[in-house]
């Protein structure tokens, strides 16, 4: 029994880690998944 | 104060080169089952990565999505375990049977509650940096531990920790070479990854995305690509590193290595009554083992070929090397009956006895090629006229005569030239091959004792005119000796005094004397003046002088 609550809290922690990561990557801009971030003309913009 | 155990430590390359050769030696079975775990949590995580970079309506089922890759993630931990095990059974020398469905389960379970500390723990000791190395050898050794005879988790974490406690420098050193060798292998696939679509441009005149904009190398998915196939290339090697360490880690105790060596040689009962035999005094000093009983001696004596091992023990002993530790014998000191003679050529034929027996091996071979490639004339052909074999074989034996005579030949020539090359100086100053008529001769053809040779035999025949240019010649063979010019066939008598004006100046006797022979030689070369005895013999003194240092005295 005891093996089996942490197997289950141990399933459950690491799919909040993933459910975090969709999170962070959704909450990135997309210019950045996209790597345009970093072009010259962001100063230009600014 | 040095951590006991750590003399026994292999060292950390040694580890790594180890654990390559055993993952292309079991390559098919252990990494199938990796990669069984590994592709398919790979592929959905950059599923995963790309689906919530870029769709708009991701975050609707993120939940879901996070649950699907935690099952995968389970999925590969309980493929990794599989993985781990099989290489440790190779070490082991054992088969690793199947899994039952309760095993896969309890891995399963196991795996999962020790795994999930991972997410808080390994970020945490990546910032701290120090406690890296351990942390990160841990969540290893929770794989590689986790044996048949694992009933909880805390014995698991129990082990996984001594493990992991046992030669950091080497564990840091492993992961600091994985390290290096990631970034290597990182490098690499960006640079074929990044050749990839200009090459199937070049050959398919494919326009892709990749060739027409240079922006892909900077997005975020491009880059979990690269990082996730540098994961599926190095990790299987360290793991297979962790395995290792700590199966040489568990030898310390349980002797499992020994086990493991001494497997193929004998019955497993037989294996365990020596184990037993070598472990009991370690463990008390004071109790004596026990005779083995009869019967295992039998045993032992069955699995090893006695006769072979006396033999191997015999000529091993016969080395030079541990002759000399050996007392002497009775028998070795006593004077042989043989004569002097006859004992030399008995110590010579044991020598060569073998380069003999050598030699004979390969001409038996090479005739045994040759028969086996050869028609047999054995074959009853009805019609005898047919019956070609017999002429073909003594053609074929003709040939292969005068292709060893062409080659004896060859070589016998081979070397003539090489000893006629290797002749001394003073005999090859005899020789007539030099034409002191020929003005394409430099000084450098022969030696200073050679062209002495030849100004000799010339003023023995009264050729004093060819006299005066041999030794002129000389002079310069001498000077050049003494590196005080260079010969060259371009460079003129005029270009030989400025040089030697260049680099002896503060020799103005030898200057003086070295234009004094240029004038005669060319006096008597060029315009045809008449040469005396008594001017080549003032000429040999003064060339004395500049080779021997003299004075110089007109």
């Amino acid at each position: 029994m005891g093996l089996l609550i942490q197997s289950c809290l141990g399933f459950m922690l690491i799919w909040y880690a993933f459910y975090l990561i969709g999170l962070m990557l959704l909450a990135i801009p997309d210019a950045f998944h996209e790597g345009t971030v970093w072009d010259a003309r962001w100063w230009e913009n600014q | 104060m040095k951590q006991p155990g750590t003399r026994h430590a292999p060292q950390a390359l040694s580890l790594l080169e180890a654990a390559i050769f055993m993952l292309r030696r079991n390559c098919s079975a252990a990494l199938s089952e990796y990669y069984l775990g590994s592709l398919p949590f790979v592929l959905a995580l950059l599923y995963f990565w790309s689906d919530m970079s870029r769709n708009p309506f991701a975050a609707s089922y993120n939940a879901p999505a996070a649950f699907g890759m935690t099952v995968l993630f389970v999925w590969m931990k309980i493929w990794h375990v599989r993985y781990c095990r099989r290489l440790w059974h190779t070490l082991e020398g054992t088969e690793l049977g199947t899994w039952s469905r309760r095993r896969f389960l309890a891995v399963a379970a196991r795996q999962t509650a020790i795994h999930a500390s991972a997410v808080l723990l390994l970020p945490l000791a990546a910032i701290l940096a120090v406690p890296l190395g351990w942390a990160y050898a841990f969540y290893q050794n929770i794989c590689v531990m986790e044996d048949k005879d694992t009933h909880s988790s805390r014995e698991l974490v129990r082990r996984a920790m001594e493990q992991c406690m046992l030669w950091p420098g080497q564990n840091h050193l492993l992961l600091a070479t994985m390290v290096l060798f990631g970034a290597i292998v990182l490098l690499n696939l960006r640079i074929g990854l990044l050749l990839l679509p200009y090459l199937a441009k070049w050959l398919f005149g494919v326009d892709t995305i990749f060739t027409l904009s240079g922006a892909h190398l900077l997005n975020t998915t491009y880059l979990a690509v690269l990082c996730a196939v540098t994961y599926l290339c190095i990790d299987p090697i360290v793991k297979a590193a962790y395995v290792l360490r700590c199966f040489h880690g568990a030898a310390r105790f349980s002797g499992i290595d020994i086990r493991a060596a001494l497997r193929p040689f004998m019955p497993p009962t037989v294996a365990l009554i020596i184990l037993f035999a070598v472990l009991v005094p370690s463990v008390n000093g004071r109790d004596r083992p026990s005779p083995p009983a009869a019967d295992s001696l039998q045993h032992i004596e069955d699995a090893f070929d006695t006769q072979r091992l006396d033999r191997a023990i015999d000529s091993t002993l016969k080395q030079r090397r541990f002759a000399w530790k050996l007392p002497e014998r009775e028998d070795d000191v006593k004077p042989s009956e043989k004569g002097w003679l006859e004992q030399t050529l008995a110590w010579l034929a044991d020598v060569f006895r073998p380069v003999f027996k050598t030699i004979g091996g390969w001409i038996k071979a090479f005739f045994d090629w040759i028969e086996k490639h050869l028609p047999n004339p054995d074959v009853k052909t009805p019609d005898r006229a047919s019956n070609w074999a017999r002429p073909i074989r003594m053609i074929l034996y003709l040939l292969t005569g005068g292709l060893v005579g062409l080659l004896l030949f060859g070589v016998a020539r081979m070397w003539r030239r090489r000893t006629s090359i290797s002749k001394p100086p003073l005999e090859a100053g005899l020789d007539s091959t030099v034409d002191i008529d020929d003005h394409n001769v430099t000084a450098d053809e022969l030696p200073v004792d050679g062209w002495l040779s030849l100004a000799e035999g010339f003023i023995s025949d009264k050729a004093y005119r060819r006299a005066i240019r041999a030794l002129y010649l000389s002079i310069l063979a001498g000077l050049a000796d003494q590196q005080r010019l260079v010969i060259a066939r371009y460079k003129s008598n005029r270009d030989y005094v400025e040089e030697l004006d260049r680099r002896s100046h503060v020799e103005p006797d030898l200057l003086r004397a070295f234009r004094w022979c240029i004038h005669h030689f060319e006096r008597s070369w060029y315009g045809l003046h008449p040469v005396s005895l008594a001017q080549v013999d003032q000429f040999k003194q003064i060339r004395r002088t500049i080779t021997g240092g003299d004075s110089f005295r007109p």
